[in-house]
């Protein structure tokens, strides 16, 4: 996989996190793709490049959002580095692996905004329901892709 | 005469002839008008979509023209990409003659101020972000507060606080809370939106905290503008 194509889904992914309207059945919460990337990366490529890529991810992100620039970059590179340290020693193509791979990213990253927006029990349950959502898509996104590769190969 | 009737078969035959082109024709017809009716179609939506668009320029350019002071239009282009904070992007920059804490309104009332701005594009903090802080009065009893967005975690629709009002303050439901046009950013008379509630403040029960409905609705912004002087 050559970088190009790595950061040719980073950017759409980011895009598409900005223009897609908040749910308001979910409480208006917005779904995030790009913490959903983080573990793909990690499990897939080297580790260099994985961290090289959850810089960029939080950069697109902080890009388009208030946060404090580079804020979300942290949390990606810090997730990336423990599950690139990891992933040796995981089963990284069973979903709930993937699952909580997600989630820990999501939540690394929830964690780093109540940092600069301030903790609250309604706060901390969003960084839980969010990165709950998080790791379902990182899930689908692993079996999305490996369902792709092997369509590819069957083609 | 058996010449005759031998042969009239294959005129009749002949005569069909025409017949079989003409469908043809038809069926080509009837492709060149579906496709046509598709373009028409999609003309058409563009059409109302136009006029909608044309709507709420007019009600945007009426108020710029009431308002005294000098302002830029600007189109939404994005909303933020996280979930803790409440931004949206307009296509309007320093080119344009912004700058950072400028007020950002509509038709309908206040939106918020401007925090981050490059040449060709400005992000907005929503009056519904804790983090973006309003001057604010209660239009009929005058009593003053500071408006800020409601830092609940799970909000279906947006909606505000308006802290530190005076505890003895009487505050009825639909009161209509405007910019006081203290703190420099917000101008007076903004209409921020209209009381749903209030509560003494559970933490020192100094001061009434009072729960605001925003009068914009910020899950449908497309245009908005920007007071730069």
């Amino acid at each position: 996989m050559t970088l190009l194509f790595q950061l040719s889904v980073v950017f759409p992914l980011a895009a598409a996190q900005a223009w897609m309207p908040a749910m308001r059945w979910l409480g208006g919460i917005r779904i995030e793709f790009l913490p959903a990337l983080v573990p793909w990366f990690s499990f897939t490529v080297s580790r260099r490049r994985a961290i090289t890529l959850a810089i960029i991810a939080g950069f697109a992100q902080d890009a388009l959002s208030a946060a404090p620039f580079g804020l979300t970059a942290v949390a990606f590179v810090i997730a990336a580095i423990v599950m690139t340290g990891l992933r040796d020693v995981l089963a990284r193509e069973l979903p709930p692996v993937q699952l909580v791979a997600g989630a820990f990213t999501s939540a690394l990253a929830g964690f780093a905004a109540c940092c600069v927006a301030g903790f609250s029990f309604g706060g901390l349950f969003k960084v839980f329901v969010i990165a709950v959502i998080t790791g379902v898509l990182t899930s689908l996104l692993f079996f999305g892709i490996e369902f792709a590769r092997l369509f590819r190969r069957i083609a | 005469m058996i010449l005759v009737r031998l042969g009239t078969p294959f005129v009749k035959l002949g005569d069909l002839i025409p017949v079989v082109q003409s469908r043809r024709q038809l069926a080509k017809q009837n492709d060149q008008l579906r496709s046509d009716n598709d373009v028409l179609r999609q003309q058409s939506r563009a059409i109302v979509e136009t006029g909608l668009e044309n709507q709420r320029l007019r009600q945007l350019l009426a108020m710029k023209e009431r308002l005294p002071y000098k302002t830029v239009a600007a189109r939404i282009i994005g909303r933020d990409a996280s979930n803790w904070w409440k931004s949206i992007q307009i296509d309007r920059g320093s080119n344009d003659g912004l700058r950072d804490n400028l007020a950002v309104l509509n038709a309908d009332g206040l939106i918020g101020k401007t925090i981050s701005v490059t040449r060709g594009e400005a992000r907005v903090l929503l009056i519904t972000d804790p983090n973006c802080k309003a001057s604010a009065v209660i239009q009929e009893t005058r009593d003053t507060g500071v408006v800020a967005g409601s830092d609940r975690a799970f909000a279906r629709d947006p909606h505000c606080v308006m802290t530190y009002v005076a505890r003895e303050a009487k505050i009825k439901a639909k009161q209509v809370v405007i910019t006081s046009g203290l703190g420099g950013v917000f101008p007076k008379g903004i209409l921020i939106g209209t009381v749903t509630g209030a509560s003494l403040n559970q933490q020192t029960g100094m001061y009434q905290d009072i729960q605001i409905k925003p009068s914009v609705d910020f899950n449908k912004l497309e245009e908005v503008i920007v007071i730069t002087e």
